[in-house]
C-alpha cells in the first residue's frame, strides 16, 4: 500500500480522534447502543469540521442514529465518516447527501463486526488466553507482560483502519468487499480458531479418571487403557458432547450445570478424582 | 482489615470494569487484575494467579459476542479470587465461588444498560437544545455511575459477605471439594464447545483434528499449536485467493466474449 502523508491538522484530528474513540464501550443503550457513545467522540471533531452552527448541530443530531460494531474495529468507519463529514462542510450546501454518510456506518458495522467478533473475542483472545492461563497455572508472573503483545492488533487495526479509513476512503473498503477478502480473512481467522480449540481441549479440559480393578491379579487402570486408545478421549468426547448440545440450542447454563453434576456424580461413584 | 480489603476490592473491581470498557482492554487481561487484587491484599501474586487459571479456565471460552454479555467474567473473576485470596483457599473454591456470581452480576450490567437507555432521549434533548456541556455532563455523570456501581457491588460483597463466605466453605465436605475440582476442571468443555458452535464449518473438521492430534500425540504446547494454525489459515486464504481471481477472471472473459453467451452465463 502507499505511504500517506498527513498534513498537520490531519495528524492531529486522527491523534485525537484515536484516543476519543477507545470510549465506544462505554454507554450501551437497548436502542441505540453505541450511538451516543459515538456522537460524545465526534462532537470536537465536528466542532472543528463544521463552522457553520446549524451544520453543526444538524451533524450531531444526525450521529444520534443506531450504531453498533465490534470496539476494536470501529478505527475504519469512524476515519471514513470524518472524511466524508469533511467532503459535505466543503460542499455547498445541500449538494452533499448526508444520507450516504449513514448508510456507510450501517453498511460498514456488520461485516466490521463479523470480523471483529470472530478474530478478536474468537481467535486472539482464545490464544492468548491460553497462553496466559498455561503460565498463570506455574505462578509465572510473565504473565504480567503479556498484555503488551495482546494489545498490538488492538491497537494497530484501530490506528491503521482509521487512518486509511480517512484517507483513502471507500475506495480501498469497499474494493475489499468486492474481492472477498473481508470473507478470506475472516475464514482464514476461524481456521485459526479451529485449530486452537483442538489443541485446548486435549491440554486444558481434565477428565482425570482413578478407577482401577483387579481382574486375575493384574491391575486394571482404565486410565491407562483409554489413553492407548487415544490420549485425552474423555476431553474431546465431553467437548463434542456440549458443542452437539449447544448446537441444539440447548441454553449455555443448563449445559454448564449438567457438566457440573457429571463430575460431581462421576465422582461419587469413585470413577473419576483429583 | 476487612474494610481495607472491602475498598481494595472494590477500587481493583472498578478498574477492571474501566478497562472493559476503554479500548475494549480487558478482554485480553484479567490476570492483570489478579495480581493487583494480590499486591493490594498483600498476598502473593503467583498464588493469585494459580487462582486465577482455575477461574479464567472456566471462564475459557465464554465471550461476549454484540451486546450479549452472557456471564459477567470480570465481576465473578475478581470476587472468586479476592475471596479465595483473603480465606487462603484452593483453586476450587475460588472456581466454585467465581461461577455463579459471574451468571449473577449480569443483572447489574442489564439495570445499568436500562438506565442508559432511558438517557438517550435526554441526550436527544440536550442536542435540539444545542446545549453541549449538559451533553458531556450526564456522559460523565454515566461513567461515574458504571464504575461506582462495580465498585459498591464489589466492596458490599466483600464487606458483608466474607463471614459467610468463610462459614459456607469452612463447611463444604471433603468429598464435595474433590468433587469440585473434578467438575472445574471439565468445565472448560463447555466453552470449548461455545467456541466451536460459533465458527464452526464441517470443512474446518480437519484442523479441528490437527489441532487435537499435536497436544494429544505429539503434546505440542498451545503456542506452537496456534503457529500451525495460522500456517492453515494462510494456505487457506491463498488457495482461497487463487480461486477468487480464476472465478473473477473468467467471468470478465466471458462478459466480454459475445452477448449471446449470456444466457449459459446465468446457467454457470
Amino acid at each position: 500500500m502507499t505511504k500517506l502523508k498527513l498534513t498537520d491538522r490531519e495528524k492531529k484530528l486522527t491523534k485525537r480522534l484515536f484516543w476519543r474513540n477507545m470510549f465506544l464501550g462505554f454507554d450501551m443503550s437497548y436502542t441505540r447502543q453505541q450511538g451516543v457513545a459515538w456522537d460524545w467522540i465526534h462532537a470536537p471533531i465536528y466542532r472543528d469540521i463544521y463552522k457553520d452552527d446549524d451544520q453543526y448541530w444538524e451533524a450531531m443530531k444526525r450521529n444520534m442514529e443506531f450504531f453498533n460494531t465490534t470496539p476494536n474495529m470501529v478505527g475504519t468507519v469512524s476515519g471514513l465518516a470524518v472524511s466524508m463529514e469533511e467532503e459535505n462542510a466543503k460542499a455547498p450546501k445541500g449538494s452533499f447527501d448526508t444520507a450516504g454518510i449513514s448508510g456507510m456506518k450501517i453498511g460498514l458495522m456488520g461485516p466490521l463486526a463479523g470480523i471483529g467478533d470472530t478474530f478478536f473475542s474468537g481467535v486472539w483472545a482464545l490464544i492468548i488466553m491460553g497462553i496466559a492461563i498455561s503460565f498463570a497455572k506455574q505462578g509465572n508472573l510473565v504473565v504480567a507482560i503479556l498484555p503488551l503483545v495482546a494489545l498490538l492488533p488492538n491497537l494497530l487495526i484501530r490506528w491503521y483502519g482509521q487512518k486509511y479509513g480517512y484517507k483513502i476512503g471507500s475506495q480501498y473498503i469497499s474494493k475489499a468487499v468486492e474481492d472477498g477478502l473481508m470473507g478470506m480473512f475472516t475464514k482464514a481467522s476461524s481456521i485459526v480458531g479451529v485449530t486452537v480449540v483442538g489443541g485446548m481441549i486435549a491440554t486444558l479440559v481434565k477428565v482425570p479418571v482413578i478407577f482401577k480393578t483387579k481382574i486375575n491379579g493384574t491391575t486394571f487402570e482404565l486410565q491407562k487403557v483409554l489413553d492407548q486408545i487415544l490420549p485425552s478421549m474423555l476431553p474431546l468426547a465431553l467437548a463434542v458432547a456440549c458443542f452437539v448440545l449447544l448446537r441444539k440450542n440447548v441454553s449455555p447454563v443448563k449445559v454448564l450445570i449438567a457438566v457440573v453434576l457429571l463430575g460431581f456424580a462421576l465422582t461419587f461413584l469413585g470413577i473419576t478424582g483429583a | 482489615m476487612l474494610l481495607y480489603q472491602a475498598l481494595v476490592v472494590g477500587l481493583v473491581m472498578a478498574f477492571g470494569k474501566w478497562i472493559n470498557a476503554y479500548g475494549s482492554f480487558a478482554q485480553l487481561m484479567p490476570f492483570i487484575t489478579y495480581i493487583l487484587l494480590a499486591l493490594l491484599l498483600g498476598k502473593d501474586p503467583a498464588q493469585a494467579l494459580i487462582l486465577g487459571a482455575a477461574v479464567e479456565l472456566a471462564f475459557y471460552g465464554v465471550m461476549q459476542i454484540g451486546a450479549v454479555l452472557p456471564q459477567d467474567t470480570a465481576v465473578g473473576g475478581t470476587l472468586g479470587v479476592a475471596f479465595a485470596l483473603i480465606l487462603n483457599q484452593k483453586p476450587a473454591v475460588a472456581v466454585a465461588l467465581a461461577v455463579p456470581i459471574s451468571m449473577l452480576a449480569v443483572v447489574v450490567w442489564n439495570l445499568l444498560k436500562f438506565w442508559f437507555t432511558a438517557n438517550v432521549e435526554i441526550f436527544d434533548k440536550y442536542i435540539d437544545e444545542r446545549n453541549m456541556s449538559k451533553f458531556n455532563r450526564l456522559w460523565w455523570i454515566q461513567i461515574g455511575v458504571y464504575l461506582l456501581a462495580y465498585f459498591a457491588l464489589a466492596f458490599c460483597a466483600i464487606l458483608l459477605g466474607t463471614n459467610g463466605v468463610k462459614a459456607f466453605v469452612t463447611s463444604i465436605p471433603k468429598p464435595f471439594l474433590t468433587g469440585l475440582t473434578v467438575a472445574a476442571g471439565m468445565l472448560p468443555a463447555v466453552g470449548m464447545g461455545m467456541l466451536l458452535k460459533y465458527v464452526w464449518n464441517i470443512s474446518f473438521l480437519p484442523f479441528f483434528l490437527a489441532g487435537f492430534l499435536f497436544a494429544a500425540y505429539l503434546k505440542l504446547p498451545i503456542m506452537a499449536i496456534s503457529i500451525f494454525g495460522v500456517v492453515f489459515g494462510l494456505i487457506t486464504f491463498f488457495i482461497d485467493k487463487q480461486i477468487n481471481e480464476v472465478k473473477h477472471s473468467r467471468s470478465t472473459v466471458q462478459k466480454s466474449s459475445s452477448g449471446n453467451d449470456e444466457e449459459d452465463f446465468f446457467n454457470d
